[in-house]
């Protein structure tokens, strides 16, 4: 039980606001049952004294009652339903936005998860919680209110029908669930990780199409994709077997204890201790209220995959995050950077990443930190922008200390232009609006124009509101780059960091961009993360970085005279030339 | 009923067959079973028998009630086998297809996550209508004909209710379900929209931190979702209404069954153990009915699901895929050569007129600004892209005519960003000759010198790769596409200029890598650094989809300025 109490509260929290909904929605439902076996029982009754009675007039209550709730029964059915799934899709919202509220502070930082990985989470955990009300809660509850008044019921007329009922009700509705986990114990987790499996070789079919069409296995991966898919629909059969072998045990139950109470009747009939007038009523009451019974199976089921969902979630939720939320109420006032005997590691590393970092920039000072990969270039950038949080050391921006910081003066202070910007599936006008909500059109225009993409975006039929694919796929490179850096020029803010963002584009397109960085950049702070040693007389100094450590911060002349590792790195570059 | 669902289950006639019996033999054990159970109560209540006196009645309820449990269980079990089977062969169609389609066209689906979604959402939706909707329709059939079979002899009032309500319950729904059908069609378009816009979230969810947009966001997912509420709620109300109509027509009717034979009893036009029967049987008369109604909503789901799937099947396929002749590959003719080929991607320009042929054994260098035209070519050569205008021909065989498998089985292409796949290392070094054992590996990485790269792994070769395995640079990544491909046993291999930024190092170890790779083999290379250039034997200079010029490279230097550029220091 406490092993699961974090997922129960959890269970709470999403139900808390339906409270009132879920009891009605029960009541409905037990209620639409009963008007089912009230129906069936009355008109069992009907015939019964029909077959003694004289006149139809003796039978008017009872021929009322039948139509009554003929009737009834559907409304019941219609309403309950409704509101059920009314409840469902509420779960459902609000599941969606905690999960992503969970997952936002996490990325990228804390997270060492790939971004399907998040996905397949978001998503095939959501579909088994949205359920959890539907067949969670509500079946145990209508279960519940079926037992007890169908119970009363027959204890009016015969005691001991009543108590044969109500056990073997409550047979059916414990010992069917506890099989039924038996039967299913440890299928769900491994069927769960057979789709996990399925699915990344369904994506990797797609995604590595262009690879597999070199591949002799190409054949055999497809149909070890097939094998598999088939092998998952065996498992999942399991759940459905599980439904209709329930059933079928159900209904079993619900006839023996049929037969149980046939011969007590009739035994009791015979005795004249009961009138057989009742004998057709009870017996087709008592065996039409095991309706109520039948989710049940299912429902122990479904909880046990809830369970699973939400202990994911709940993991996910106490992955600890480096978010930092305290904002202080002073706003940055320049440009300035101080980083102050700054450590870090990433977890589960033993190296550091930085390694004791002290070095401060100037308000509108431009500089380049280079160095190899892993060296800890981008590390300082991501500590910037409070996607990491240092283990040691002061980290300052503009005069104040960034842990005073929430992430939103922070972006506010800091735009960044990187390798890894990513546009929206939007149209141009959206993915530009991200960073300035209230820009004007003349605005978008304006920016456009000095990213160098605005006679692009005049030539698209549909200029602005031309739709972009996922990622922007539907651009070149340079294209994509330029509309981030629009982006960015639209954030305006005192601090630009552009890491590694002409990687992989042409001569052409690079030069152009960081003409227009450069510019854009004046009286602005500008760091640049570059390989590109060519390019450095731009800027005022330049950072070495070596293994997470600084072993140089000088103007480009000085480090050409006394750095001897950034000389050999300078040399290797000039032998390059770009196209 | 949506008319390709219906081909699918008309594919396993004999589970069907094994369906429709054990339906009829249900409907004749209920019949006994109510039988026996009002000959119980008539014995007793008005009879005045003992238990003892009726052995043989309950001795006949018993066998009703396990021939009707039986029959129920043959039902279910062919109904789920019917439909794990087809959705077998529609998953395997799908897969099948996206070979078809060709790669580039798979790739270029707007949305990554909507082929995943319908393989393995979208199969499973078929399961609403051919293990649920389908037998019960069935038993909604066979059901009411052997009941109304016994009834109208014995109590032709009753019969005629129920044979008159059934069908009516039938227009109802089939009158209410097209009102819903439209309503699930939106229903479905939202529910695609937002699995495609939370991937597009969470993939971009560090771009929206830094733009300060994702706090935000959550308030944009919350309301799309209430979007989805609501025209989900919308469907429901009309979905339900088939339901409810269904419910209200079957226990009205069994309430005036039940009336009409109250009536009926009084007057002596029935006698009581047969109206007794007839009770019991009304609600398993209606009941497949009922279930058919509460299921009506995963029959439209799965019939938008069957939609789906088929204009999937039915896009159009890569034409190269389907040429089939036989050529054999005349290891002694001519490599690969262009003759005016051109190709247009239907919303930009591609390659106009481009010819040229490729020096046998010798490495062949594109250059040109990155957006002219280079990826297409090496695409085309590839057998990716379908020219459309001119020919492509390679050791005799033309791209288009030939087989494409044979095509591609004598060329080794290395894409841009190399796709790594949830395998060991061992298994994606080798993906493009699985055959290869460990040493033949271990042979290739210490040709190219690549040893100490592979040897940081883990679990050595054995390291899961990809997904859900180790990460790689961008760097490792393509140093393991060069040894797939020196792996494969291909004259011809086409490498397209690396993108995702690679640290200084890393490149020099490619470039080495490939120089040792290309010693015995043809090599096409579109590159954009003067390092790829200087190694080259020969050039071709592609911009704005046209071939600017061509020659060997000792020649070029000689005499083309444009070219020099691209060598010497003069291009600032």
């Amino acid at each position: 039980m406490n092993k699961h109490s974090e997922a129960y509260k959890f269970f709470g929290k999403l139900m808390q606001e339906h409270k009132r909904a879920i009891l009605c929605c029960g009541f409905l439902g037990a209620l639409s049952i009963l008007a089912n076996i009230a129906l069936l029982s009355a008109s069992a009754l009907l015939i019964s004294r029909a077959a003694l009675a004289t006149s139809i007039m003796e039978l008017f209550v009872l021929v009322a009652g039948v139509r009554f709730f003929g009737i009834f029964r559907a409304f019941l059915r219609y309403l309950e339903r409704l509101l059920s799934h009314n409840i469902t899709l509420g779960v459902l919202s609000k599941l969606r936005v905690e999960l992503y509220q969970i997952i936002c502070p996490l990325v990228p930082a804390a997270l060492g998860l790939k971004s399907s990985q998040l996905f397949k989470s978001l998503l095939s955990d959501i579909e088994t919680l949205k359920y959890f009300y539907l067949r969670v809660v509500n079946v145990p509850l209508i279960s519940f209110l079926v037992w007890v008044t169908v119970s009363s019921f027959l204890w009016f007329y015969e005691p001991v029908l009543a108590i044969i009922f109500a056990l073997s009700y409550l047979l059916a509705a414990l010992i069917l669930p506890a099989l039924a986990q038996i039967y299913l114990k440890n299928k769900s987790a491994v069927k769960d990780q057979e789709k996990l499996a399925l699915n990344i070789r369904f994506q990797d079919y797609i995604l590595g199409a262009v690879d597999l069409t070199n591949s002799a296995s190409a054949q055999s991966y497809l149909e070890d994709l097939i094998k598999r898919r088939q092998k998952l629909l065996q498992a999942e059969s399991t759940l459905m077997r599980l439904e209709y072998l329930s059933n079928t045990f159900n209904n079993l139950l619900a006839n023996i204890t049929l037969f149980a109470a046939l011969i007590f009747a009739s035994v009791r009939v015979s005795s004249g201790a009961l009138d057989g007038v009742y004998l057709a009523m009870l017996v087709i009451c008592l065996w039409s209220a095991f309706e109520g019974v039948q989710g049940l199976p299912l429902a122990f089921a479904y909880a046990d995959e809830s369970l699973h969902a939400a202990e994911n979630i709940i993991s996910l939720a106490q992955t600890p995050a480096a978010e930092r939320n305290n904002f202080q109420g002073t706003i940055p006032q320049d440009g300035h950077i101080l980083f102050e005997g700054v450590n870090f590691h990433y977890p589960k590393q033993t190296v550091n990443a930085l390694d004791n970092i002290s070095f401060e920039i100037a308000d509108g000072e431009h500089i380049a930190i280079v160095g190899a990969s892993a060296s800890g270039k981008s590390t300082i950038v991501q500590l910037l922008l409070g996607l990491q949080c240092q283990q040691d050391g002061t980290i300052k921006v503009g005069g104040v200390d960034l842990a005073d910081l929430s992430v939103k003066e922070l972006t506010e202070h800091i735009s960044v232009l990187s390798q890894n910007s990513y546009i929206f599936s939007a149209t141009i006008r959206e993915n530009l609006l991200l960073a300035k909500p209230a820009a004007s059109e003349n605005e978008l225009w304006q920016v456009l124009n000095k990213a160098g993409l605005e006679e692009f975006v005049r030539s698209l039929p549909e200029k602005l509101d031309t739709h972009l694919y996922q990622n922007g796929s539907n651009l070149s490179g340079g294209q994509r780059q330029r509309l981030a850096l629009a982006r960015m020029f639209l954030q305006d803010s005192k601090i630009i960091v552009v890491d590694e963002a002409l990687k992989g584009l042409d001569y052409q397109n690079a030069r152009e961009i960081e003409a227009a960085i450069h510019s854009f950049a004046q009286n602005r702070t500008l760091i640049a993360i570059t390989h590109d040693l060519k390019y450095l007389q731009n800027y005022q100094r330049i950072m070495v970085l070596r293994d997470g450590k600084l072993i140089a911060f000088a103007p480009l002349e000085q480090l050409l005279c006394d750095c001897t590792y950034f000389i050999e790195l300078y040399n290797l570059e000039m032998s390059r030339f770009e196209l | 009923m949506n008319p390709l669902l219906l081909q699918l289950v008309f594919k396993k006639p004999l589970l069907l067959a094994l369906i429709a019996l054990s339906s009829i033999l249900g409907a004749i054990s209920i019949l006994a079973w109510c039988y026996y159970l009002a000959e119980i109560i008539d014995g007793v209540f008005l009879c005045h028998l003992a238990v003892s006196d009726l052995s043989y009645q309950f001795a006949g309820l018993a066998c009703a009630l396990i021939v009707r449990l039986l029959a129920g269980l043959v039902s279910e079990e062919a109904a789920l086998r019917l439909s794990n089977n087809i959705q077998a062969e529609v998953s395997a169609d799908i897969l099948l297809k996206m070979r078809k389609i060709g790669p580039l066209a798979l790739k270029n689906q707007e949305n990554g996550g909507s082929l995943l979604n319908l393989l393995s959402e979208g199969v499973a939706l078929l399961d609403g209508f051919l293990r649920l909707y389908f037998p019960l329709f069935l038993k909604a059939i066979i059901f009411p004909i052997v009941f109304l079979i016994f009834i109208f002899p014995n109590d032709p009032t009753s019969g005629i209710i129920m044979l008159v309500t059934a069908p009516l319950v039938i227009v109802f729904m089939i009158l209410i379900g097209r009102f819903s059908a439209i309503a699930s069609k939106r229903s479905w378009k939202v529910l695609e929209q937002i699995s495609g816009y939370l991937q597009d979230v969470i993939y971009g969810l560090t771009t929206l931190k830094l733009l300060g947009q994702s706090e935000k966001q959550g308030e944009k997912i919350a309301k799309i979702s209430d979007k989805f509420r609501r025209t989900n709620l919308n469907v429901l109300k009309v979905a339900f209404l088939s339901a409810f109509t269904l419910e209200l027509v079957t226990t009205i009717s069994i309430a005036m069954v039940a009336v009409g034979l109250g009536i009926r009893l009084i007057e002596g036009g029935v006698n009581f153990p047969i109206a007794l029967m007839i009770i019991f049987l009304a609600p398993e008369y209606y009941l497949p009915l009922r279930n058919l109604g509460s299921q009506f909503h995963a029959n439209l789901n799965a019939a938008e699901a069957a939609e789906s799937i088929g204009e999937f099947l039915g896009a159009e396929e890569n034409p190269l895929c389907r040429t089939q002749t036989a050529d054999n590959a005349d290891l002694t003719a001519e490599g690969l050569s262009f003759k005016n080929v051109s190709y247009h991607y239907p919303n930009h320009h591609g390659v106009d007129d481009i010819s040229f042929s490729l020096p046998q054994g010798q490495i062949t260098v594109l250059i040109g600004p990155s957006g002219g035209g280079k990826t297409t070519v090496l695409n085309l050569a590839a057998g990716l892209l379908a020219p459309q205008a001119g020919t492509i021909n390679y050791l005799g065989m033309t791209l288009g005519a030939s087989d494409l498998n044979l095509w591609q089985e004598h060329i080794a292409y290395i894409p841009q960003a190399p796709h790594i796949f949830s395998l060991s290392l061992l298994d994606n070094l080798r993906l493009y000759n699985p055959q290869a054992t460990l040493s033949d590996v271990q042979a290739v990485i210490e040709r190219l010198d690549l040893r100490d790269y592979f040897a940081k792994f883990p679990q050595g070769y054995e390291t899961i790769l990809g997904e859900d395995g180790q990460d790689l640079s961008g760097g490792q990544k393509q140093l393991i596409a060069i040894v797939r491909a020196a792996l494969k046993p291909a004259e011809l291999i086409i490498c397209d200029e690396f993108s995702q930024g690679l640290d200084l190092l890393s490149e020099e170890k490619i470039l080495s890598s490939l120089k040792r790779l290309a010693q015995d083999k043809t090599l096409l290379l579109a590159a954009h650094r003067k390092n790829c250039v200087e190694f080259a034997d020969y050039a071709i200079k592609i911009a704005q989809g046209r071939l600017c010029y061509q020659g060997y490279t000792a020649d070029l230097k000689q005499n083309n300025a444009d070219f020099r550029r691209y060598l010497g220091g003069a291009y600032e």
